[in-house]
């Protein structure tokens, strides 16, 4: 589940609307719990689930970077606070589609992993052509 | 801004006291294996330089200078990384200094850090902020000119495994870099922080590597003056091998070739578009054709200890100081985000004789080490680093005295070579328009 500070989330009206709600649907339905952090670009979730009893870094940043297109883009942030460093381990990418169910669900199980390399999910996307905002 | 926070780890990890006393280069080899935790006193925004993720992903450290008797070291420390916070090593800050604490006997290091030079923060002429074009690794600038690399186009990517290139697109670093912002930031890296070597580096460019870097070798050399560098994926075959005398004839005085890892299946392995597209022994073709044009370790072999085995390493280091270039030996880092990133991070006990047979292979060979001006490669343990690790017998203080006599004969030269000059080559050479295209 997500678990938001206050209010809804307000859907970009210029992305693919669709894949975004898909993603949320997916996201508010699993076990694991996810805090929306609304000082952030887009649609930003940290996983609150600990991995090997440490924090667990794993971010995941929704947002649209053209008309029709939403990104769905994994990443840790530095652990060094004075750092404005950002760790991408890559996107997916759905322009006019919507993500499947078994792909937010692998997704979900690599976030509770802490983004282990081992667990990506496939048709993560890791090189793209879009700024990523913060 | 705001001040590190320290993450402790159990006391219980730390029991043993058996820990001796580190010298300088015992503790850059300890700390890259370990990194640095850091806390609440320390306040690295002002005090220190930004830690920022560029080209392959390692200088995401902690850049720090390690003061020593015989020389200074400078390293680029992991404070990044999962294993981090587990190290016995806490940087804080106290009484206006830095230092580092080893929390397994005590031991206290004073450590400098380097400042954050003034351009990093400025914009070239055309708005880019100077440190999204390069930026210092040590005493070396450092640019990547195109950010994009091949091996991680493509389904599967074919990227090295150990690298994160391809995740600071549109993330820390600006993709294309043009030739008068690179000029700009030369030219201010040189004046204000004395740069004397400047780096320029590539991804796969599917046999185009070499082409891509040259006009900026030419540029930098002809309008700012300055030690150059060049790394790219080499040729395939021996046909393309023109190329570098080519970047000579443009300013080029040093080229360096990242054949990362020794044994051939490793090679195959972990460096997989490498292997598909020129192989290992393009590399070994590359190195000793312009190793045998160039003086003595004004080549390099780049290699990453803490993988492979240890005895393929000192391999390594053998074969590379052969043939008269010297080795640059990284120790491995399991970057945040590469597909390595869950293999641990090496042990000190094996990167310790690997870096003491570094530094005698290239004293045995005649490699002129420590020579050059003002070049700290923070990223590695610098073969002159290592002579701390050899014992200080009357045959060690000999060879330091005729480093030294080397190093005063070298300087005319070095002068020179720093200078804006006109270059003798030309961006268009008639083997440009027989290449066949790839």
């Amino acid at each position: 589940m997500i678990r938001t500070p206050a209010g809804d989330f307000a859907v970009p009206p210029d992305g693919n609307v669709v894949a975004l709600q898909t993603w949320l649907h997916a996201l508010q339905s699993s076990a694991a719990l996810f805090h929306w952090r609304q000082d952030r670009a887009g649609i930003d979730l940290a996983c609150a689930i600990p991995v090997a009893e440490q924090p667990n870094r794993a971010r995941l940043k929704l947002f649209a970077p053209d008309m029709g297109v939403m990104v769905a883009f994994f990443y840790k942030e530095s652990q060094v606070p004075f750092s404005t460093d950002r760790f991408a381990y890559g996107a997916m990418i759905h322009r006019r589609c919507a993500p499947t169910e078994s792909e937010c669900a692998a997704s979900v199980v690599w976030m509770l992993s802490g983004l282990h390399p081992e667990q990506r999910p496939e048709g993560i996307k890791r090189a793209f052509p879009f700024d990523i905002p913060r | 801004m705001g001040c590190a926070l320290s993450v402790a780890p159990s006391v219980a990890t730390f029991l043993s006291m058996s820990t001796p006393r580190r010298n300088p280069c015992e503790l850059e080899i300890d700390l890259f294996c370990h990194g640095v935790r850091m806390d609440v006193s320390c306040c690295i925004a002002e005090d220190g330089r930004p830690v920022a993720r560029t080209r392959a992903g390692l200088g995401s450290g902690l850049e720090i200078i390690i003061p020593g008797n015989l020389k200074d070291l400078w390293v680029n420390v992991p404070v990044e990384e999962d294993f981090v916070r587990s190290s016995p090593y806490l940087l804080r800050k106290r009484e206006g200094r830095y230092e580092v604490t080893d929390a397994r006997n005590g031991e206290v290091y004073v450590l400098r850090l380097p400042t954050e030079p003034r351009w990093y923060e400025g914009t070239t002429s055309a708005g880019t902020r100077m440190r999204e074009v390069g930026v210092l690794q040590g005493t070396y600038l450092g640019i990547y000119v195109s950010n994009s690399c091949m091996y991680w186009y493509g389904e599967p990517a074919k990227n090295c495994r150990f690298c994160t290139t391809g995740f600071n697109v549109g993330v820390n670093e600006v993709a294309e870099k043009s030739i008068e912002d690179v000029v700009e930031l030369a030219q201010r890296a040189k004046d204000e922080s004395g740069v004397t070597f400047v780096h320029f580096n590539t991804g796969y460019q599917k046999g185009r590597g070499l082409q891509q870097i040259a006009p900026y070798v030419k540029a930098v050399k002809e309008r700012v003056g300055a030690l150059i560098g060049v790394q790219a994926v080499p040729p395939r075959d021996s046909s393309g091998l023109w190329q570098y005398d080519w970047l000579r004839d443009l300013g080029a005085d040093h080229f360096s070739f990242c054949y990362e890892f020794h044994t051939p299946e490793v090679f195959a392995e972990l460096l997989p578009g490498k292997e598909e597209t020129v192989g290992q022994q393009a590399f070994f073709r590359a190195m000793e054709y312009c190793q045998a044009r160039m003086p003595k370790g004004a080549c390099s072999g780049e290699i990453i200890a803490g993988v492979e085995p240890v005895a393929a390493t000192l391999a390594a280091i053998d074969y590379i100081t052969g043939v008269g270039a010297f080795p640059t030996v990284c120790i491995f880092r399991p970057v945040v985000g590469s597909d390595m990133e869950h293999y641990p991070s090496p042990r000190y006990e094996d990167m310790l004789p690997i870096m003491r047979h570094m530094y005698v292979a290239c004293r045995r060979a005649g490699i002129p080490i420590g020579v050059a001006p003002n070049i700290e490669v923070s990223l590695i343990v610098n073969p002159d680093d290592a002579q701390y690790l050899v014992p200080r017998t009357p045959a060690f203080h000999l060879d330091r005295l005729w480093l030294r006599m080397v190093k005063l004969l070298a300087q005319r030269h070095f002068k020179r070579a720093m200078r804006p000059q006109q270059v003798r080559g030309t961006l268009k050479p008639a083997q440009l328009s027989t290449m066949s295209r790839p």
